[in-house]
């Protein structure tokens, strides 16, 4: 998933990520005491409180990939960065990337965190 | 009323659990975002299956095979500007098409503990729209439906819409939630049932409508990490007086999950899925392990 992408403390996407999925004024997923930064890249989506446990349809699972995603991307762009990668790409674009992690029940904490740096420049780049 | 047996053996299940195991071929997420997408998985998780008359756990094995190819996804919002605003995030509405194929159903050591025992294979294409208010889903789909014998099976070919909404009840619940509402009508074509046999002297094709309510609020409690609800509705559309009398006309399942911190859940169900010929409650202790 995420080729070459390592999830570190020194990259600000990744600190992002983390930060916008545990914040309690944010999406609240977990708490910085029971899921720690560093083991925190490794963590899938699909354990955290809005995924679907009981045999959720692709349709359930793709809204609410689609729902978490665009409150994602605001929470990104209001506290961290407004900036794109390329002015080509389409916002509909990142968020349906976006969206694709957060449906999938293999997606984890880094590869949302890769397609967050490979779309929006943040201040360290 | 029927008493509910529950045998906690939450150490065969957290044995069970480590059984569990899952495969995936994706495309890579850096592939160029322009183009289309496509996924595969398959996934297996054994637990424990208790039945009101049931004399003790059953193993039982839950599987799915899934996959899926995508268009690009549709808009131009922000597109040549090096930034973007929060508005452009809340108008932006994109769509694509999507075509899914899903394998899923219940395998227990026995077969009368079983109410999940619908096994649903199908391929369902259609189109997602992402809104700030909802995200809107509708399309055809194809199913093959069979019990855990693979006794009775049934076709059916109808349409499908949906509608998924996170933030439902936040100023009262204190917490996230989401909604999934989904209805469905379709044509059934049975291959074999026994049920509607003894009733009818021939199995002809039926309509029939279904509805999905699925409800989710996270974390309402330090150890909980989630409560699911959800309610499922089978309804065969104008159903001879024989098969209403016989009980086979509606389908109903109800399900309530606590998922609490690490991968521990306490489930409890009850009603009938399609092709089951009487209402069951069964409750579920276990441990989900996801294997990578």
């Amino acid at each position: 998933m995420a080729n070459g992408f390592q999830w570190s403390s020194e990259n600000l996407a990744c600190v992002a990520t983390y930060n916008v999925l545990e914040n309690d004024s944010m999406l609240d997923q977990f708490e910085d005491i029971d899921l720690a930064f560093e083991p925190a890249g490794e963590t899938l989506l699909s354990t955290l409180p809005y995924y679907p446990k009981f045999g959720a349809s692709d349709a359930q699972r793709i809204g609410l990939g689609h729902q978490m995603a665009r409150r994602f991307l605001r929470f990104i762009v209001k506290n961290y960065t407004d900036r794109k990668e390329h002015a080509a790409d389409s916002v509909e674009e990142i968020l349906t990337e976006l969206a694709r992690r957060f449906a999938g029940d293999k997606s984890r904490l880094i590869d949302l965190a890769e397609v967050t740096d490979r779309f929006l420049r943040f201040d360290n780049e | 009323m029927p008493r509910i047996r529950l045998q906690c053996a939450s150490l065969i299940a957290c044995l069970l659990g480590a059984l569990s195991s899952s495969a995936r071929a994706e495309q890579p997420a850096d592939a160029p975002s322009a183009s289309s997408t496509k996924q595969h998985q398959f996934k297996v998780r054994p637990h424990l299956l208790e039945a009101e008359d049931g004399d003790g756990p059953s193993l039982a094995l839950d599987y799915e095979f899934k996959g899926s190819f995508n268009t690009q996804a549709h808009g131009s919002t922000s597109v040549g500007r090096p930034t973007i605003s929060d508005d452009d995030i809340r108008t932006a509405r994109p769509g694509y098409w999507t075509l899914d194929y899903l394998a899923r159903g219940t395998v227990a050591a026995s077969k009368d503990k079983n109410p999940n025992k619908l096994l649903d294979a199908g391929l369902q294409g259609h189109y997602v729209l992402d809104t700030v208010l909802a995200t809107f889903q509708a399309g055809g789909v194809a199913r093959y439906e069979t019990d855990q014998s693979f006794d009775d099976r049934q076709h059916m070919f109808g349409m499908s819409a949906s509608a998924t909404r996170i933030g439902i009840f936040r100023p009262l619940a204190g917490k996230s939630d989401s909604l999934y509402l989904a209805i469905g009508y379709g044509s059934i074509n049975p291959q074999k049932d026994a049920a509607r046999q003894a009733v009818l002297a021939s199995l002809d094709n039926y309509r029939r409508w279904d509805a999905e309510l699925s409800y989710i609020l996270e974390r309402p409690f330090d150890a909980v990490g989630s409560i699911e609800l959800d309610y499922r509705h089978y309804q065969e559309v104008g159903a001879p007086a024989s098969i209403r009398e016989a009980s086979l006309s509606r389908h109903r399942f109800g399900l309530i999950r606590v998922n609490l911190k690490n991968d521990l859940f306490i489930q409890y169900s009850k009603g009938s899925l399609p092709f089951d010929t009487e209402s069951k409650r069964v409750v579920k202790i276990g441990w989900t392990f996801k294997l990578e």
